[in-house]
């Protein structure tokens, strides 16, 4: 498939940045640190807060940073830039789907951060004990709606960048992305929500970027209620990619380009 | 003596112009400025949103209650958003390293520290400086601490604290004049910024004492807000918010000026 071709590109390009990469890695670290003194120090007088006890707290949150560079916000999608600049029309003949090949790129990206980061974050957690692996079939799950969680991801900047390169408005999502992150469960689980805003979290595709993969790896999603989370996962990611694609060859055909 | 006096004097002045074409160039176009800000009020307030969820089922983190922490919170964000809004062109150091556009600074009779962050006022972080000044009367509210004292105790709070985050962005970024590249020692800053939003006293001993003595950031949140408090073990350390706030500043002033020793330019 030729658009994984932008993928191992954009994967290979993370490694050229050397001394960025060792912050990256100490910043990671900081917030293992402040994540976990954070809820220790909330359960420290209690056993257990809307029926999730320390443990799976901790396996939520700190399987959480590892995870988060795989399903942060797409850094700027280059569309919005590529407009201005009049750069796009070079994208546009291609023969590939700007779409798509933005899509697989990002996921480039996204794969070098779980790879360079998550992936020696997860170790020195399994190693110290904080963190358990879960068995085999789990961990599969999880994987299949950590994905569906990083097209949800990528779905909501592109969709926002596309209505924003409508409207002409210098907002989109990413100015106003604390309620995508607290909706999503980045922060904590939405169990700890009141009531009338879980419903509304439920109801949006949001859940799907970290609750979902989270609550299915620390069990705070029973096991009798996957499948139907994997199934709002699933609907919400093809209405999303459904939208993205509509709207998309919408943007192109009314497309001006100044110059450029 | 009096030679530095007018110096300092001639740079106080200057600030208000320098100021005043900020504001202007902020201005020229004011529908953007203002819908971005107010996209940066509904930003931070998703962040306190998260606060107050959290603590629709917990009563406590630690010792401390929630009008406690919403208050740390509150200076933690006061600090950074008064940093953020006068301070933040700092970041643009490694960029004006690499392109040479530094010398155009370092000709000037002026301190090029000074001419670096005058140069910009912030455009998009009037949001996070609205909600901190909301979270913090509110908290005071809630403890019973309204007064006029308290008031102007957190103003001197929120100033040391920003010089706190500046002294932490200026070493960062002072790196470049020895490495061109220093995106990564700012972005480990922006991360340092985070320990400020809880109790410092969550954190075990060993980052307790770093983020007191080594880089205090510690004093940009949590030991001010015992003077609020009246919290008699740690009330010393609140008082002492400002002399760290300038020692540290010192000291990293004097690492800038040393870094600065060291630039070479870029050639063309």
């Amino acid at each position: 498939m030729k658009y994984l071709a932008y993928t191992r590109c954009e994967f290979l390009r993370g490694f050229r940045y050397r001394a960025n990469y060792c912050a990256t890695l100490g910043g990671a670290l900081i917030m293992v640190v402040i994540q976990w003194s954070l809820w220790t120090a909330v359960y420290r007088n209690t056993g257990v807060i809307a029926g999730i006890s320390l443990g799976s707290m901790i396996s939520y949150t700190m399987m959480g940073r590892v995870v988060s560079g795989f399903l942060s916000e797409p850094v700027a999608l280059p569309a919005g830039k590529r407009i201005w600049s009049g750069e796009i029309v070079h994208d546009l003949v291609k023969p590939a789907d700007l779409h798509f090949q933005l899509l697989f790129q990002n996921l480039g990206n996204a794969l070098f951060k779980l790879v360079s980061t998550g992936l020696p974050l997860l170790t020195v957690l399994w190693l110290t004990g904080v963190l358990k692996v879960p068995r085999l079939p789990v961990l599969a799950v999880f994987v299949v709606s950590m994905l569906m969680g990083y097209v949800t991801v990528f779905s909501t900047s592109f969709l926002s960048a596309v209505v924003t390169f409508h409207t002409k408005s210098r907002v989109g999502i990413d100015h106003v992305y604390t309620v995508v992150e607290l909706l999503s469960g980045m922060y904590f689980p939405l169990d700890f929500f009141p009531g009338w805003l879980r419903t509304v979290a439920d109801f949006l595709p949001f859940k799907s970027i970290h609750y979902v993969p989270l609550g299915i790896w620390s069990g705070i999603i029973a096991p009798g209620a996957v499948a139907s989370s994997l199934r709002h996962q699933l609907i919400w990611t093809m209405l999303m990619v459904v939208a993205s694609r509509i709207l998309w060859s919408g943007a192109v055909r009314s497309l001006t380009i100044q110059g450029g | 003596m009096v030679e530095k006096t007018k110096d300092v004097a001639r740079h106080v002045r200057l600030y208000y112009w320098y100021l005043r074409a900020n504001w202007l160039s902020l201005m020229a176009y004011p529908v953007p400025f203002i819908t971005m800000n107010l996209a940066g009020v509904v930003y931070s307030l998703g962040s306190v949103a998260t606060v107050w969820v959290l603590f629709t089922r917990i009563h406590a983190i630690g010792d401390w209650t929630f009008p406690q922490v919403l208050l740390i919170y509150g200076l933690s964000i006061f600090s950074r958003s008064l940093f953020h809004l006068f301070w933040v062109e700092l970041m643009s150091v490694s960029w004006m390293v690499r392109t040479g556009h530094i010398d155009r600074l370092l000709v000037r009779p002026l301190n090029p520290l000074y001419q670096v962050v005058a140069g910009y006022l912030d455009d998009d972080d009037w949001g996070e400086l609205l909600t901190a000044l909301i979270l913090i009367w509110t908290s005071l509210g809630m403890l019973g601490q309204r007064t006029v004292w308290n008031i102007l105790w957190i103003l001197v709070a929120g100033i040391s604290g920003s010089l706190i985050f500046a002294s932490m962005h200026i070493v960062g970024n002072a790196m470049a004049f020895f490495t061109i590249e220093s995106s990564g020692f700012t972005s480990l800053a922006w991360t340092i910024d985070e320990f400020a939003r809880y109790p410092a006293d969550i954190y075990g001993k060993g980052v307790r004492t770093v983020i007191t003595w080594v880089i205090p950031v510690a004093f940009a949140s949590f030991y001010p807000a015992q003077l609020v408090f009246g919290n008699g073990a740690l009330m010393r350390m609140a008082l002492a918010t400002p002399v760290i706030a300038l020692m540290i500043f010192a000291c990293a002033y004097w690492f800038w000026t040393k870094a600065m020793d060291c630039y070479q330019g870029v050639g063309n």
